[in-house]
This record gives structure tokens, sequence and C-alpha cells, in this order.
């Protein structure tokens, strides 16, 4: 198995000119939302690609798969939700790869920032665990399909490395494509 | 009393090979229990013998479909062979499955990345499904596939 570094170096997360960009267009789309204030761009938010981005790196060279799978989805959140200034966006005007992807990091966004979340009739719908069987079922990586069959009786499962490398590969592909539709890099 | 969740099982096009891949390093001696990790489409007639052309095969949501330029990076495989990778693709005939399914020793595929094809074209090559399948805006995905020769018992 490869290293987490490996992995990470290979995605457009990896410290260089393509985060940078992401991060920059973020800042510069939450600073466009803002009803009030025109905040500096180092300002406008406490979340940034570029904090995430080592965070991602950092809990994953430490073998914190929960915490590095719960950065992936607030990186996704913040990428995402910085379209439209809002929350994680349910309906994407996208389409195609990118709404794929971008579902996926919804889900896996959901699964680890709803702790509590077991039963549909207590929260909104069905739990997002549920969700995320059929997304790494479809999935290539041996590792990835074996979690999705053991996920369905072991929720805690999330927590292990499977999904974390999974996630972060979504996050690669849905910033790729983000940039190829925004002309970000 | 707990019970386990069937997951869903995509529609297959006519002529796709089922099977699972294989990545750098990594190795499978057995068929796995869960299901297909990939698919590759052969051109309709073509010989599935030595060195031929393929579509590679993806699941959304409940069909096998012909993977885009796109979507290369949302995948292992393809996201690998991107990158230079060795990737093989392993299968175990039908047959083999029904009478000793764990033990039959796989077909073996080494697996690269051929031009790809503009979607217009899709249909001619490899049959109307995946014509009406692809991505109708990118290039389809096209493998280059060189079956191994099976071991000496």
């Amino acid at each position: 198995m490869r290293s987490w570094n490996e992995q990470f170096a290979q995605t457009w997360l990896t410290p260089g000119e393509a985060r940078a960009q992401m991060d920059a267009w973020v800042r510069t789309r939450l600073r466009g939302h803002r009803v009030h204030a025109a905040p500096s761009l180092e300002s406008v938010a406490a979340w940034s690609v570029d904090l995430l981005a080592d965070d991602i790196q950092r809990f994953g060279n430490g073998c914190q798969w929960l915490w590095c799978t719960t950065a992936v989805g607030l990186a996704a959140e913040l990428i995402f939700g910085s379209i439209a200034g809002g929350t994680f966006p349910k309906d994407t005007p996208f389409r195609y790869d990118l709404k794929r992807v971008v579902d996926a990091l919804r889900e896996i966004r959901n699964a680890t920032v709803h702790p509590a979340f077991q039963n549909a009739a207590a929260g909104q719908g069905v739990p997002p665990v549920e969700r995320l069987y059929d997304i790494l079922d479809q999935d290539d990586d041996a590792a990835v399909k074996e979690l999705a069959l053991r996920l369905t009786e072991d929720w805690s499962l999330l927590a292990d490395r499977p999904l974390s490398t999974f996630a972060l590969r979504q996050l690669d592909a849905a910033g790729r494509l983000l940039a190829e539709e925004y002309s970000i890099w | 009393m707990v019970t386990a969740r069937v997951l869903r099982s995509p529609h297959e096009m006519d002529g796709q090979l089922s099977g699972f891949w294989v990545g750098p390093g990594d190795d499978l001696r057995v068929r796995p229990t869960y299901g297909p990790t990939g698919a590759i489409l052969p051109r309709p007639g073509a010989p599935v013998l030595g060195e031929f052309l393929c579509l590679d095969l993806v699941t959304v949501d409940e069909f096998w479909c012909p993977l885009s330029e796109a979507g290369q990076y949302t995948y292992a495989h393809s996201s690998g062979l991107l990158r230079g990778q060795p990737w093989r693709f392993f299968r175990w005939p039908l047959q083999a499955t029904s009478t000793s399914p764990l033990t039959t020793p796989p077909e073996k595929y080494v697996v690269t990345l051929a031009p790809p094809l503009p979607p217009d074209a899709v249909a001619g090559a490899y049959g109307q499904r995946a014509g009406e399948l692809c991505r109708p805006d990118r290039k389809a995905v096209q493998l280059r596939v060189l079956r191994l020769p099976p071991l000496a018992p």
C-alpha cells in the first residue's frame, strides 16, 4: 500500500500553483457573497483550502483517518458551498462526472459531521451512512468495495483508511473538474 | 437479527467482460466475495486474445457505462493509468465460477491507455448501447488490453 504522502502528492491539494489558485478562487467567491462588508481575502473565513489541505495531509500521515475524512468533507463543503455562499449545495448545477463526485463528497461530509444520525425518523431522511453504501460499492478500489459491504453492519468503519483514500480521490477529481468548469487553473 | 443489506448489481452491456482491477504491487489469488470492481467492453466480434482495444466501463447508478476523460480521476485504476502506473484486470469466467468459484485461476490482462474515442465514434466501434450510454460531450476512455497466457500447471 502506498503511503499517505504519496497518495496526497498526486492530488492538486499538494502545495503548489493549483492549490493556491483554488484557495484564492474560494476566498474571492466568499468575499463576493458577503452582504454587509467587503473583508480582505485573508480575513473572509476561518477555514481555507490551504488550511484544510494541510490538515488532510497531516491527519493522514498520523493515521487519524476519521479526522482526515472529516477534513476532506469540510474542504468539499468550503469549495462547493462557496459557489452560492451557503452550505453544501443539495442540488448542484453540475452534471455527469462532477455531479457524481460532488454527491459522493456531500454524503461523506454528512456521514462524518452528523455522528448521532442513526434513525431516519429522527433526522432528515435516510442516514447518510446508508446512502454511502451504494456510492462506495460502485468504486473500483477493492478496499473501498469491501468497506461498502462491511459498513452495512458496522458503521464504526467510517473511521478506517479506505474511506479517507476514497474521499481524497473524490476531492481530487472534483477539484480538477471544478477548475475546468470555472477556468480556475 | 441483523440482516446485511444486499447491494445492487448494475445492468451489464452485451459483450462486456466484468472483473477486478488489480493495482501496482497487488495480487488476487482467489475470486473476491464482493462484486466486480470493473468491466471492459471489447469491440463486437473482435477476438479477446492477444492485444485488443476496449472501452473502460464504470458503474453509474444502475448501469455499466463508458468512462469519459472527465471521470478519469474519479477511479483508482483510471487515475493510476493516467499517472503511468501498471494496472491489471483479472477475470473469472462464468463457467469457472459455477464449478470451483474460489480456486480457479483468473484470466489476466495487462492494461494501458489507448487514444480516447470521440463520442460520435463510440456507437460505430462498440455498438449502439455503448453510444447511448457514453457522455455526449467528452471523449470515451479506450484501453489497450493484452491478455496474458495462462501459466502452465
